[in-house]
């Protein structure tokens, strides 16, 4: 299928990129289906895209870029809604990278609430490591 | 919303397994003890907000600079 984005143009989807969140990323409740795309060769950066919202798109990227350990803690209920009964290995954390306005220098990613992907059964949601001392906003080291 | 006066050394119950209880009052601030089952999330709001407004700034940056970006990575 196709879809229309306002940053990408229109993208050809395949069903096995499609994720679904049923409680959305935080603060956008109402948007559940995603698309997860490589940037780019070489690239260490993921696109999310929204399905059902052209305008909404984050940037992504694996946690262990940036931190040599990265455990995930799951509640429960979180384990439920992941359908994690299976296989620790199927769950994947992806950050959501964030650039800042004033000074464009500065990258950095969340690390306190990661997008956590059951890749097998493609259902994700954005956790808060509360109990950790992670920061919203951990640089992403560049060369310049 | 419910609302109830507790003194210090109270407690309020929520469910089977979350107690809330007034630890101190001083002057304007509250001190309250939480326990809770270990799985239970327990933060202050401003966090969960705080998350949500990364969220909105992450959904609107020029991804057009995410080309140069690449390049800058180490």
């Amino acid at each position: 299928m196709q879809i229309e984005t306002s940053r990408f143009g229109t993208l050809a989807v395949e069903e096995e990129q499609i994720f679904r969140l049923p409680e959305g990323i935080i603060g956008f409740p109402d948007w559940t289906r995603y698309l997860l795309l490589n940037h780019r060769e070489g690239s260490p950066f993921l696109w999310f895209q929204s399905l059902e919202n052209q305008d909404l798109a984050f940037v992504l990227m694996d946690p262990l870029e940036l931190v040599a350990d990265y455990p995930i803690d799951l509640s429960p209920e979180d384990s439920l809604l992941l359908q994690s009964d299976r296989p620790v290995e199927e769950l994947k954390a992806l950050v959501v990278v964030n650039i800042s306005k004033q000074q464009p220098s500065e990258i950095t990613a969340n690390l306190l609430a990661p997008v956590v992907i059951n890749t097998g059964k493609r259902i994700a949601k954005q956790v808060i490591l509360y109990q950790t001392n992670y920061s919203v906003r951990h640089p992403v080291p560049t060369k310049n | 919303m419910l609302i109830l006066t507790r003194k210090i050394g109270e407690t309020i119950t929520i469910g089977d397994r979350i107690k809330i209880v007034v630890v101190d009052i001083k002057g304007k601030q509250v001190r309250l003890g939480v326990e809770a089952p270990q799985e239970t999330a327990i933060f202050r709001e401003e966090i969960y907000q705080k998350i949500q407004e990364e969220n909105r700034l992450a959904a609107h940056w020029d991804f057009s600079q995410l080309d140069q970006l690449t390049d800058r990575f180490k």
